[in-house]
């Protein structure tokens, strides 16, 4: 979406000298930053979560007055979480992993840009 | 059409920019379209050139064979003494970076930058520093009248110093040639006015040559030369 949004301004950078190197490196870099902050603000989340989620579900149970797992029923009424700090590093590792990975395809589409047709269709 | 690049023969100045026997073919389908027919051309260091002609004539094609952007069928482009053809993309990038400036008829700023960002970037591309860079691109927007938007992002800007700033991202790496396709062609009367004016002045201030596509005739009788090109042929015009 963003190399379509961007066609004109990768032209103009060929234009300029601009390498498709140059081109690639600058939609890698900018679709592995927003997975780096992606990341960040979703183990923080996924923290927070786990650490409070058994004070969430009593909350939420109150909040609707009903017993989400009643220990009629199960032997465990309520939710248990354990953090584990290798789970969080494996899942940020797999996380910007994936959003490296995707930067491909668009950075290589980007660096293929041809700015003659581009600009000339502006 | 060969005639006119005899006429500036007489000058002893080596030709900045030089196309010979330039053709370009377009195939569509199982159809060919020839776009330009062995077009010749030489520019000498500070010269202006206009070329006019009716709208899919193949001006914008020439000014791509020109600008190294596509590639010709046919024939060569000589920039600097090299063969435009003869080099690969990223080395044709180095010498467009090098000895080249574009302005088109949208300005094609980036929106995200500032101007002086803008005129800054192709000296960062070329490996300048930042600081070098920056000093350079504020002195090139003093020139065009800009001296007080250099902060000011596109958005903020009229239509005739976007086309201003978009002038000075031409002029900042100090071109052989800088190639202009319709740069008047999006503003009003009078901007198109000051816009001519002031390409004027920095083409006789600076030495380098100016090749401008342009349906203005007013725009075109201002230049030093004038050309047309008529069923893919470069004539006097």
């Amino acid at each position: 979406m963003v190399v379509a949004d961007k066609g004109a301004d990768i032209a103009i950078l060929r234009t300029m000298g601009a390498s498709r190197r140059t081109v690639m490196g600058i939609f890698v870099v900018q679709g592995f930053i927003a997975g780096i902050i992606g990341t960040v603000l979703g183990a923080t989340l996924g923290v927070l979560l786990t650490l409070n989620i058994s004070r969430i579900t009593a909350a939420i149970e109150q909040l609707v007055n009903l017993t989400l797992s009643p220990d009629s029923i199960y032997m465990i009424s309520y939710l248990q979480s354990e953090l584990r700090w290798i789970d969080v590093l494996v899942v940020c590792f797999a996380a910007l992993l994936i959003s490296f990975l995707a930067t491909l395809y668009p950075a290589w589409r980007a660096a293929r840009v041809q700015p003659a047709a581009v600009l000339r269709y502006e | 059409m060969n005639e006119e690049s005899t006429d500036t023969s007489v000058t002893p100045q080596a030709p900045v920019l030089e196309c010979r026997h330039l053709s370009k073919v377009y195939e569509e389908g199982p159809r060919k379209v020839q776009v330009l027919v062995d077009v010749n051309l030489q520019v000498v260091p500070g010269e202006q050139v206009a070329i006019v002609g009716s709208s899919g004539s193949g001006k914008t094609t020439l000014l791509n064979l020109l600008g190294g952007l596509d590639l010709p069928t046919a024939g060569q482009v000589i920039i600097a003494g090299r063969d435009m053809a003869g080099l690969d993309e990223k080395a044709r990038g180095e010498f467009r970076n090098r000895y080249l400036g574009f302005v088109y008829q949208f300005h094609h700023l980036l929106g995200e930058f500032t101007a002086l960002e803008n005129v800054c970037m192709p000296l960062l591309i070329g490996g300048m520093a930042v600081r070098a860079a920056s000093d350079k691109a504020t002195v090139m927007l003093q020139r065009v009248g800009l001296a007080e938007r250099l902060e000011h992002k596109p958005s903020e800007l009229s239509g005739g110093e976007r086309q201003r700033v978009a002038i000075a991202r031409a002029l900042v790496t100090d071109p052989r040639c800088v190639l202009l396709d319709e740069p008047t062609g999006n503003l009003d009367r009078h901007t198109a006015l000051e816009i001519r004016r002031l390409m004027l002045q920095l083409n006789d201030s600076l030495s380098t040559s100016f090749i401008v596509v342009t349906h203005d005739e007013s725009l075109a009788a201002s230049m030093n030369r004038k050309l047309s090109l008529e069923d893919g042929k470069l004539v006097d015009g």
